[in-house]
């Protein structure tokens, strides 16, 4: 017989670092692409914020003289036409798309995997009712939706971000509710209910964490999907407009100037590429850590 | 000569934890006609051992490391891909243990059975759907024409099995693998499929290679057996000597195991306590369909059922699928609301609680799943599984808490250094146990376990029934058993209720009802148990 003492040292021992989410961090810690890929974003994202005091030239300064060169000493990544050097145009650029990347997913993560979770969990009317509104919303067309937010609410990005969030959550809700539906089943779930747990900590605990995986990878398809949104409706001139700049609008821009001068596409697209890359490469990771079975932890 | 002679196999999977021998230099043979069971319990290698006749074992991670399988004068593992797959469905057919998975939801019953033919033989698909009639004739399937039409969800799962030994009898094979084919049957469609095959293979002179956990099942068909343990086989000779004078100690435990009399007596019910739940008239209606634009069509899968229970008893619910017997406990749960009828627990009505004191009610009335897999959370350590219970119903500070908990594991027969784990990190017994003190946290007073032990390897399934007697015993514990297992009913019940179409048709002492059966369904379910 183990004696009382002991035993509750190995329970201190046990019970510490063993959540969930400190687990996963531990596990994510020995994922070294993953790890590469999260100081890879946390890099461009302080980058993003210092980028006002630290930016070499200023992001709309023109000089005609020096239009369109190619990388020198001066300016690492070249001009533009206009002779705006593109390492700020980059890193000013980056703050917009990073900030539409997240921001929007946010907002589409928040309210897609919560009224997908809800409507999935409770069932039945309630659940029809939610998703008839989903496919109405699915129906409307996305692009008057938004012309018609920005003629009442004015033009800004804030706005820019939220509709495009309110766009995005409508396949996450589909996505978390087709996970729910199949885990509302599990008898883990009929046991919770047994036990006294209300609706609300069923979903929190049991339900979402254990829906993880689909949520990420379609949180790690989303991000880049946003920033191409959002380059596109830059170039319909229904987001951000020249001079500002983003790492889409810039794409679109180099596209058009690709056979004279590539560095204006190879640059910009460098940068939303090893972005992508990295978020992949974090959110497999993620995926992993979050999952008990995966590894031993 | 033997049809078929396994020689010194060995099976090696390469694992993330390195080599894991699950087969270890067995030999065995099978003569036509004759019906051999490999019988083990789960991992010791007697799925993998004759998946890899056909070639079904992956390889990588799989690897037959030495051997042979001489099938009529062929080594197996040396044949192209071109030959196994001629004998493969041709010569060796193959029968699966879920009837519900086996079969393509896609396709017709007809073209499933007759495409194994036309694959192998150049016959018209006029003769090969005759064929097909003959086939389905002769399972047992009535007017055969017209089912070939029809999908395998209009088939019940005695019907699927039945289809799928009709198609595996198509190409007339000489050696029928059949791997769990009834474990997911009911006992009475599990006696008609045995009887099926033994005609069948009086019939056409068939060897029949029988995988299965459960003994009785042994005794009833095979001629000879081999026990397999640990990728062993630790034992082989004809049935009849290895029941009679079994020689290692391993097949001496798996007998010892099966449940075949009433429990000791030390743990029985000595019918003077006072009465903890009462069911009266419960009728439970299901509504199919429902949306918000179509009409809605009523069930009753629960039919004016009365039963009550005392505390510290156990009462067995014993019934085929279908039956209602879950429908009934979930809804003494009141995860399914009743639509007539009342549930009394200690003198509370549960069917007209508000939320508030029915979550306070809840602590009393727990559950035990089936499943021990699907029973826990997989994203929750063992700690979290046991703290949440605690932390909804009882006001314990932190160091309470570790101490109820690590109290827990130790009751349940479990080490408390290994309360980190994960629950994928134990065997399907521990997840059991951890289930078991999961209803224990908040010390209910009835626990409804749904068929606890349906799914546990029978040593296993020994352990566990012996741990719900000890904690009967030690905290009176009311128990509402659901099984469709009568000899675990028979072990650990003092009353059982036997229910058929959603009514209670026989209610009383157990053993009263198994020596004494009243009622003509009961008589059948009795009949129908493989005995040793």
């Amino acid at each position: 017989m183990i004696s009382q003492p002991h035993n509750a040292q190995l329970l201190e021992q046990a019970v510490q670092g063993r959540s969930l989410w400190q687990d996963a961090i531990n596990r994510l810690r020995q994922n070294k692409l993953a790890m590469t890929g999260l100081w890879f974003l946390l890099f461009i994202s302080v980058i993003g914020l210092l980028t006002p005091f630290i930016a070499p030239y200023s992001y709309d300064g023109q000089n005609l003289d020096i239009g369109a060169t190619k990388p020198s000493l001066a300016h690492w990544l070249g001009t533009d036409t206009f002779g705006r050097d593109m390492l700020t145009r980059i890193m000013y650029g980056g703050r917009v798309s990073l900030a539409v990347g997240f921001i929007a997913t946010s907002v589409a993560l928040l309210i897609g995997v919560l009224w997908g979770a809800v409507a999935g969990y409770i069932g039945g009317k309630t659940d029809a009712v939610m998703m008839r509104i989903v496919d109405i919303l699915y129906a409307l067309p996305f692009m008057i939706f938004i012309i018609l937010l920005m003629v009442v609410f004015g033009r800004s990005i804030l706005l820019l971000f939220l509709a495009i969030g309110c766009v995005e959550w409508l396949t996450m809700a589909r996505i978390v509710r087709g996970q729910v539906l199949t885990l509302r089943q599990q008898e883990f779930v009929d046991a919770a209910v047994v036990m006294g747990l209300s609706p609300w900590q069923i979903i929190t605990r049991h339900i979402i964490p254990n829906a993880l995986g689909p949520i990420i990878v379609y949180v790690t398809l989303t991000i880049p999907s946003v920033m191409l949104l959002e380059a596109f409706l830059s170039f319909l001139g229904l987001g951000i407009q020249p001079p500002e700049s983003s790492w889409g609008l810039l794409i679109s821009y180099g596209v058009e100037t690709m056979e004279e001068y590539p560095w204006l596409l190879i640059f910009p697209g460098l940068a939303l590429s090893l972005t992508l890359f990295a978020l992949n490469f974090l959110g497999d990771g993620l995926r992993d850590a979050l999952d008990p079975r995966s590894s031993k932890g | 000569m033997a049809l078929l002679s396994v020689k010194d196999l060995s099976i090696n999977f390469h694992t993330r934890d390195g080599i894991v021998n699950a087969v270890n230099h067995i030999n065995y043979e099978i003569n036509a006609g004759e019906t051999v069971a490999i019988v083990g319990e789960s991992g010791s290698g007697k799925s993998v051992s004759c998946y890899s006749l056909l070639g079904l074992v992956p390889t990588p991670p799989g690897e037959i490391a030495s051997g042979k399988a001489i099938f009529d004068g062929k080594d197996l593992f040396q044949c192209s891909k071109a030959e196994l797959q001629n004998i493969r469905g041709n010569r060796i057919a193959m029968i699966f243990q879920d009837p519900m998975t086996s079969l393509n939801p896609y396709l017709t019953i007809g073209s499933q059975l007759t495409e194994a033919l036309q694959n192998h033989s150049n016959i018209s698909k006029k003769d090969a759907q005759l064929k097909a009639i003959d086939a389905l004739t002769e399972v047992g399937i009535s007017d055969a024409q017209q089912r070939l039409k029809q999908y395998p969800h209009e088939f019940s799962g005695g019907m699927r099995q039945r289809v799928m030994i009709a198609m595996a009898l198509m190409t007339e094979p000489d050696l029928l693998i059949a791997d769990e084919p009834t474990t997911a049957l009911d006992v009475t469609i599990q006696a008609q499929i045995f009887e099926l095959l033994s005609v069948l293979q009086k019939k056409r002179n068939i060897a029949i290679l029988f995988v299965t956990h459960d003994l009785a099942v042994v005794a009833q068909i095979a001629d000879r057996v081999l026990v397999m343990n640990k990728g062993e086989i630790v034992e082989q000779g004809h049935t009849i000597d290895i029941f009679n004078t079994t020689q290692h100690d391993y097949t001496r435990k798996l007998l010892a195991a099966i449940p075949s009399c009433a429990k000791p007596a030390e743990y029985g019910f000595n019918g003077k306590s006072e009465e903890i739940l009462s069911i009266t008239n419960l009728t439970i209606q299901y509504s199919i369909g429902g949306g918000l634009f179509s009409e809605k069509q009523t069930l009753n899968a629960v039919n004016n059922v009365s039963l009550n229970l005392h505390k510290g008893e156990i009462v067995g619910l014993v019934g085929e699928s279908g039956c209602g017997k879950s429908t009934l406990s979930k809804t003494i749960l009141q995860l399914v609301k009743a639509t007539s009828g009342s549930i009394i627990l200690e003198g509370k009505e549960l069917t007209t609680l508000n939320k508030k004191a029915l979550k306070h009610t809840r602590k009393d009335l727990q559950i035990i799943f089936q499943d021990p897999y699907s029973s826990l959370n997989p994203r929750m350590s063992v700690y979290d599984s046991l703290l949440e219970p605690l932390t909804l119903h009882s006001s314990l500070n932190k160091a309470e808490l570790n101490q109820r908990i690590t109290d827990l594991m130790q009751e349940v027969g479990l080490s408390p250094s290994d309360i980190r784990k994960y629950p994928h990190e134990f065997s399907g017994g521990q997840r059991q146990r951890i289930a078991i003190a999961r209803a224990l946290a908040v010390a209910p007073k009835v626990i409804i376990a749904d068929e606890p032990v349906s799914a546990l390897d029978v040593t296993i399934q020994a352990q566990i029934m012996q741990l719900l007697l000890n904690l009967v015993k030690k905290y009176q514990l009311s128990i509402i058993f659901v099984s469709h297992d009568l000899s675990v009913i028979r072990y650990l019940c003092d009353r059982t209720a036997v229910m058929n179409a959603g009514k209670i048709i026989e209610l009383g002492a157990t053993e009263d009802i198994f020596n004494n059966p009243k009622h003509e369904y009961t008589k059948k379910l009795i009949r129908a148990i493989p005995s040793l």
